[in-house]
C-alpha cells in the first residue's frame, strides 16, 4: 500500500478540506519503502486525473441544478404556491391503502393465531400443573392425618407401638417420595411452560434469598416471617376472621431434615432439626390449630396449616397458623378435627426439637 | 360549526366498522411513514380504540365540560407514545381523507370545513394539555427493575424504581411498556402507597397467550427498564372527605390497588376499619399472603380474609368472593371496593347489588377504556 507522506497536505487528510479537482491532480504520494511493492505510478496519476474531471463536471452540474431550483422556486412563488414548507406528499391512492390494509389484516391475523396457539399450548399444561399440585396436597394431607391418627392411639402396647412407628415411618417415606417426584415433575413442567413462551427460564441461583419462592411452584413459599409470627386475628363484632399463610401448604423439599432447595447450601431459614410447633395458648381460650383439613407435608417439608374460620360462641377465637417443621427422622402429626379444648392440642413428633412457642394472640 | 352534521356524518362512517380505522391507519402510515413506529405490530386492538375515542369525542362534541377533560387526558396520555404537536396535522389529514372516502358524495365543502374546524379544536386542546403536562412531568418514566419475584406459575411481583419520582394516588394505575414488547402498553396498579424511595410494586399475572404479560412474568429481569406512563384512574381512589370503614374485595392480582389503599389508610393513621377479602382459585394462588399477613399483624384495624373458589379441600373460606363477603357482613356503613378480572368484577358488583348494597357505595374500575396499546 502506498504510504501517504510529507507535504503540507497529504492527499488522504480530511483536515485539508474537501477534495477539489486541483488537489487530486497535484496529489503527491510517498514512495513505498525499499523492497515493498507500490502501485504503477502512471496508472495512479491517470486515475486521479479522471477523478478530477468527474468532480469538476459534477460541480458544474450542481451549479446548474441550483440555478434551476432557484428559477422554479421563483416561478412557484410568483404563482402563489408555498415552496418553503414541507414537501407536499401525494395523497396515497385508494389502491395503495387497500394493499396496506390487507397487509395489516394479514399481520393481525397471524399474530392473533400465534397468541391462540400459545394459549392452547399453555392452558392444558397449566391445568395439569394445577391438578398435580392439588393432588399432592391432598395426598400429603392424608398421609399426615394418618400419621396423626396413628400417634393419637399411643396408649397401646409396645408391639402396637412398634407397629405404629413402623407405619409412621412408612408414611413419612411415602410422603417424601411423593414430594420428590412431584418436585421434579413440577419443575420440569414449569420449565416446559416457560419454554413455550420461547423466553428464558428463570434459574434458581445459589444463595437466593430464602424468602423467595421457588420459580414455578405455585403457593410454595418460605414464610416471610419467623414461625410463630403469624397473626391471629382479633375478631371484631362477633366475627372471627381467620388469617394465615394458607398458601404455604406445600414445600417442595426433598430429603428429611436438610436445608432444602434444589440448589442446596446456603439457606438456613428452615434448617434441619428444629421441629417447632407454634400455637397460641393460654387458659380459657379456644385454640384452633389446623382446623379443618390441614394440608401437610411430611418428611422434611414445612407444612403450614391454617384453620378455617373459627367461631367460638361468645368468646374470642384465637387462630394460629401452625408451623410444623419436621426434623430429621421425626414423624410429625397434627391434630385432627380442630376441636377446641382448653390446652393446646398438638400432637408432636416424639422428640420435638423445639419448644412450642406462643404465638401472638 | 354544525355539530348535528358532524354527528350524523360520523354515524354513517362508523357503520362501516373496522374498514374505517383500517383505511385511516393505512392512509396515515402511507402518507406519514414516520408515525408507524409509534404503534405495535398488531393493530387489531388499536383500531377499536380509535373508533371508540372518536365516537366519544363526536358524541360529546357539544358538551364542552365533558369533552375538554377527556381530550386533555388523551393529550397528556399520548405523550408516552412520543406524540408531539407536529403529529397532529398528519392525523388530521388522515382523518379527513378517511371521512371523505367513506362519505363520498356527502362529503361537501361545508362538512369538510366543519370537520377541519372540529379537528383543529381537538388537536389544540390535546396538544395544549400535553404541553402543560410537559412542564410538570416527563412524557414517561424510565423505571429500573430492582426486584422480580415469581410467585407461582403465573404471577410475578415486580419492584421498579423510576429514575425520577413518580407520584400517584393509591388505587391509580400506570401504563407499562417493556422493551421486550415494544409499543405494547398495559395498565398495572402499584400495590403500594407511594414510598419515600419512589419504588413501586407491580403484580403481574400471566395471561395465557398474552405477549406482554408472559414477557413481564417470564423474561423480565432486575436491571431491565420499564417505561411507565402518567398515573390514571379515579374510580378506586379513597375519598379524603369520607371516613367510613372499608370492605375491599380483591380477585387475583386485583389485589394490587386495594393493597395500596390499605397502605394509604395506614399512612393516614388507620382511622377506619378495613376488611380485605383476597380471592383466588385455590390456596396456592394466594400469592401475596406474607405481605398481607404482615400488614394485618401491624394494624389492628385491618382484617384479611383469604377465600378460595375452586378447591373444596381448602381449609379456609370457600366460595365466590362476593358470597364470602356477604356471609361475613352486613356491611352497612362501609364503602366497598372491588378489583379483579373484568368477569370477577362484574359478577361481584352484580351480587352486591342483588344483596342490597347501594351502588354508589361500590367502587370499581370501568373496563370500557383503559387497555392502551398505542396512540389512538
Amino acid at each position: 500500500m502506498t504510504t501517504l507522506t510529507g507535504g503540507a497536505n497529504p492527499p488522504g487528510d480530511r483536515r485539508s478540506g474537501p477534495l477539489t479537482p486541483e488537489k487530486l491532480r497535484t496529489a503527491e504520494f510517498g514512495r513505498a519503502p525499499f523492497g515493498r511493492r507500490g502501485y504503477h505510478e502512471e496508472e495512479v496519476r491517470g486515475f486521479l486525473n479522471r477523478l478530477a474531471e468527474d468532480i469538476g463536471r459534477s460541480d458544474a452540474e450542481k451549479a446548474r441544478l441550483r440555478a434551476e431550483i432557484d428559477r422554479l422556486r421563483n416561478y412557484y412563488r410568483e404563482v402563489g404556491a408555498n415552496v418553503d414548507g414541507p414537501p407536499s406528499r401525494p395523497a396515497p391512492t385508494v389502491q395503495a391503502i387497500a394493499v396496506m390494509s390487507r397487509a395489516q389484516q394479514t399481520a393481525d391475523a397471524q399474530i392473533a393465531q400465534a397468541e391462540e396457539d400459545a394459549r392452547q399450548l399453555v392452558a392444558p399444561a397449566r391445568q395439569r400443573h394445577e391438578e398435580l399440585l392439588q393432588d399432592a396436597q391432598h395426598k400429603a394431607a392424608k398421609a399426615a392425618d394418618e400419621a396423626a391418627a396413628a400417634h393419637q392411639v399411643r396408649a397401646g402396647t409396645s408391639t402396637e407401638q412398634d407397629h405404629l412407628e413402623r407405619r409412621v415411618a412408612w408414611l413419612r417415606t411415602f410422603a417424601e417420595v411423593t414430594q420428590i417426584q412431584l418436585k421434579s415433575t413440577l419443575h420440569a413442567l414449569s420449565r416446559e411452560i416457560d419454554k413455550l413462551g420461547e423466553l428464558p427460564v428463570p434459574t434458581l441461583a445459589d444463595g437466593q434469598s430464602p424468602t423467595e419462592p421457588l420459580p414455578g411452584y405455585p403457593g410454595v413459599q418460605v414464610p416471610h416471617q419467623p414461625p410463630g409470627d403469624h397473626p391471629s386475628h382479633q375478631p371484631g363484632g362477633g366475627q372471627a376472621h381467620h388469617l394465615a399463610g394458607v398458601d404455604q401448604s406445600l414445600h417442595p423439599t426433598s430429603g428429611s431434615g436438610q436445608p432444602h432447595h434444589a440448589s442446596g447450601g446456603s439457606q438456613s431459614h428452615h434448617a434441619a432439626g428444629g421441629a417447632q410447633s407454634h400455637h397460641t395458648g393460654s387458659g380459657g381460650q379456644a385454640h384452633h390449630t389446623a382446623a379443618g383439613q390441614p394440608p401437610h407435608t411430611a418428611g422434611g417439608g414445612q407444612a403450614h396449616t391454617a384453620g378455617g374460620q373459627a367461631h367460638t360462641a361468645g368468646g374470642q377465637a384465637h387462630h394460629t397458623a401452625g408451623h410444623h417443621t419436621v426434623g430429621g427422622g421425626q414423624a410429625h402429626t397434627a391434630p385432627g378435627g380442630g376441636q377446641p379444648s382448653g390446652h393446646a392440642r398438638h400432637a408432636l413428633s416424639p422428640q420435638p426439637g423445639g419448644t412450642p412457642r406462643t404465638g401472638q394472640p | 360549526m354544525d355539530t348535528a352534521a358532524l354527528k350524523s356524518s360520523f354515524g354513517k362512517v362508523a357503520s362501516y366498522g373496522d374498514e374505517v380505522p383500517l383505511f385511516f391507519y393505512s392512509y396515515l402510515f402511507l402518507a406519514f411513514p414516520e408515525t408507524r413506529d409509534m404503534f405495535p405490530a398488531s393493530m387489531a386492538g388499536q383500531r377499536d380504540r380509535l373508533v371508540t375515542a372518536l365516537g366519544h369525542i363526536v358524541s360529546n362534541v357539544d358538551d364542552t365540560p365533558r369533552l375538554v377533560p377527556f381530550l386533555q387526558q388523551l393529550g397528556r396520555d399520548h405523550r408516552k407514545f412520543g406524540v408531539i404537536a407536529g403529529h397532529y396535522p398528519a392525523v388530521g389529514e388522515a382523518l379527513l381523507a378517511t371521512l371523505a372516502h367513506f362519505l363520498d358524495a356527502e362529503w361537501t365543502p361545508a362538512l369538510a370545513a366543519d370537520w377541519r374546524a372540529a379537528f383543529a379544536l381537538v388537536a389544540q386542546v390535546m396538544s395544549q394539555a400535553a404541553e402543560d403536562a410537559a412542564r410538570v412531568n416527563p412524557p414517561w418514566w424510565d423505571a429500573e427493575i430492582v426486584g422480580h419475584e415469581r410467585r407461582g406459575i403465573d404471577v410475578a411481583v415486580v419492584q421498579a424504581r423510576p429514575q425520577t419520582y413518580l407520584d400517584y394516588l393509591p388505587g391509580q394505575s400506570v401504563a407499562v411498556e417493556s422493551s421486550l414488547r415494544p409499543r405494547m402498553w398495559r395498565y398495572y396498579s402499584p400495590a403500594n402507597a407511594p414510598r419515600k424511595d419512589g419504588t413501586i410494586e407491580l403484580h403481574i399475572r400471566l395471561i395465557e397467550g398474552g405477549r406482554v404479560s408472559s414477557a413481564l412474568v417470564q423474561a423480565l429481569r432486575p436491571g431491565d427498564t420499564l417505561r411507565l406512563g402518567s398515573p390514571v384512574g379515579t374510580r378506586l381512589l379513597l375519598d379524603p372527605n369520607d371516613r367510613r370503614d372499608l370492605l375491599l374485595l380483591a380477585g387475583g392480582t386485583g389485589l394490587a390497588p386495594l393493597r395500596a389503599l390499605v397502605e394509604q389508610v395506614a399512612l393516614e393513621g388507620g382511622h377506619r376499619r378495613v376488611t380485605l377479602l383476597v380471592g383466588a382459585r385455590s390456596g396456592h394462588h394466594l400469592y401475596d399472603m406474607p405481605a398481607l399477613v404482615s400488614l394485618a399483624q401491624t394494624h389492628r384495624w385491618l382484617t384479611v380474609v383469604p377465600a378460595v373458589s375452586d378447591d373444596p379441600a381448602y381449609p379456609g373460606e370457600r366460595g365466590h368472593l362476593a358470597d364470602v363477603g356477604l356471609r361475613l357482613g352486613p356491611w352497612t356503613g362501609h364503602r366497598v371496593y372491588v378489583c379483579g378480572s373484568p368477569v370477577m368484577v362484574r359478577a361481584t358488583v352484580d351480587r352486591l347489588a342483588t344483596a342490597g348494597i347501594a351502588p354508589q357505595d361500590v367502587h370499581f374500575e370501568d373496563f370500557g377504556t383503559g387497555e392502551g396499546g398505542g396512540p389512538a
